[in-house]
């Protein structure tokens, strides 16, 4: 059985006028758009100085690394990529679930976990860069 | 999820291999999607070959020449026939296009292939059900905004202003970039498309209206205006050359000189 033009979605009794206002703007959005071109921008000379940085200790001794990394303007640019990589990050997969998964409470479940997993990458690279800066790690014996 | 299938009552198989015209010399084939509400049956990709010496040169000729002399069940939308009513929009060649615009020859293929605009439920043939896309349109409230007191005659704009109407006024609402759209495939249900776009666009940047705040606020949402990704199929497919994807990064750049 055919159904009723225009009823295709729902097949509820409301208007089609009534079903695509729904439940109103949210009246939010620039935010999130905004500050995921702000990150973008960050990210490119943040990106370019991690890969010159990591390119720097690639392959040399433990100990030069590590006074590589503790350097105050090396562990803050890497603690700026980190701040800028993980939100750009966790603002991009939100706009990824949120045009793939549609069922409610997987969508909820699946941004939630998004922010989540975006935090926890976040916090364990603060904490390895804070550790290695102020820490005294100790020396492997040479 | 989205759907990236078609559901198993949608998928479609070879259908009917229609005969060639007598005494053609100079044959046309087309392979053309049926589906009828009524018969409980999957569409079918039906076969037809036009006697060009016959028909006029543009696709919705062939359409009308299969209809009138070989098969009179196919059923399209179309009326104008000069690409200003927007009815025969449909998928021609794997683009959305008006069939009234698009000649046969520009089409460059021994196998014209035609399908109705895709992703919107199809009510019979090449007649797409573009209930809620009129909704979406009319949700955008496409008249003029005012407060102030009417004048006596007209409302007065300078020429300039009237220039900034230019490359959105013209949309015919034929749905070609609204159903090319991947975003609207996905969550059509809450981004209101392309063409709703443009239409709000052409409403927040006319001089004379009066509720340009009020028309942001209502897009200002993460789905009704920021499903967009400039994935510029709209640009692309728009049989009357329009821009609705610059139109709506116009909309986005509002939405942040207001907020910041």
């Amino acid at each position: 059985m055919a159904k009723e033009v225009g009823q295709n979605r729902a097949g509820s009794m409301r208007t089609s006028l009534a079903r695509v206002k729904g439940l109103g703007a949210a009246h939010h959005g620039v935010e999130h758009w905004w500050l995921h071109r702000v990150t973008a921008l960050s990210n490119i000379p943040l990106v370019i100085s991690f890969v010159i940085i990591v390119a720097s200790i690639a392959g040399r001794p433990w100990p030069e690394a590590i006074r590589v990394i503790s350097h105050p303007f090396v562990a803050l640019l890497l603690i700026l990529c980190v701040v800028s990589i993980t939100n750009h990050m966790r603002l991009g997969l939100q706009i990824v679930i949120e045009d793939y998964v549609h069922e409610k409470g997987l969508k909820i479940a699946a941004v939630i976990a998004n922010n989540f997993f975006a935090a926890v990458i976040a916090a364990a690279c603060l904490f390895s860069i804070l550790k290695i800066s102020f820490g005294r790690v100790p020396l492997p014996p040479v | 999820m989205a759907q990236f299938q078609l559901p198993k009552n949608s998928r479609y198989t070879d259908g009917k291999v229609w005969p060639k015209p007598a005494g053609a010399t100079r044959l046309q084939e087309f392979r053309i999607y049926r589906w009828n509400p009524d018969d409980g049956k999957n569409p079918t990709i039906d076969t037809y070959y036009v006697d060009r010496d016959d028909c006029g040169p543009m696709v919705l000729d062939a359409l009308l020449w299969i209809k009138n002399k070989i098969d009179p069940t196919l059923t399209l939308r179309r009326s104008c026939r000069e690409g200003i009513c927007g009815s025969c929009a449909m998928n021609i060649m794997g683009e959305n296009t008006l069939a009234c615009t698009l000649g046969i020859d520009d089409c460059k293929s021994d196998v014209i292939r035609i399908y109705p605009l895709p992703h919107m439920p199809v009510i019979k043939d090449l007649v797409p059900d573009l209930t809620s896309f009129y909704a979406q349109h009319a949700s955008i409230e496409p008249w003029l905004h005012t407060e102030t007191p009417a004048p006596e005659t007209e409302w007065r704009q300078t020429p300039e202003d009237r220039s900034r109407l230019d490359g959105l006024y013209e949309c015919i609402l034929c749905a070609c970039c609204t159903t090319s759209c991947p975003s609207y495939w996905w969550t059509g249900d809450r981004f209101l498309g392309p063409a709703a776009l443009l239409q709000a666009y052409r409403w927040i940047i006319d001089s004379r209206d009066e509720s340009t705040g009020e028309r942001l606020d209502e897009l200002h949402d993460p789905f009704r205006l920021y499903r967009c990704h400039t994935i510029m199929n709209c640009a692309n497919t728009c049989p009357k050359g329009l821009n609705p994807a610059k139109a709506i990064a116009e909309i986005k750049k509002l939405m942040v000189a207001r907020a910041v």
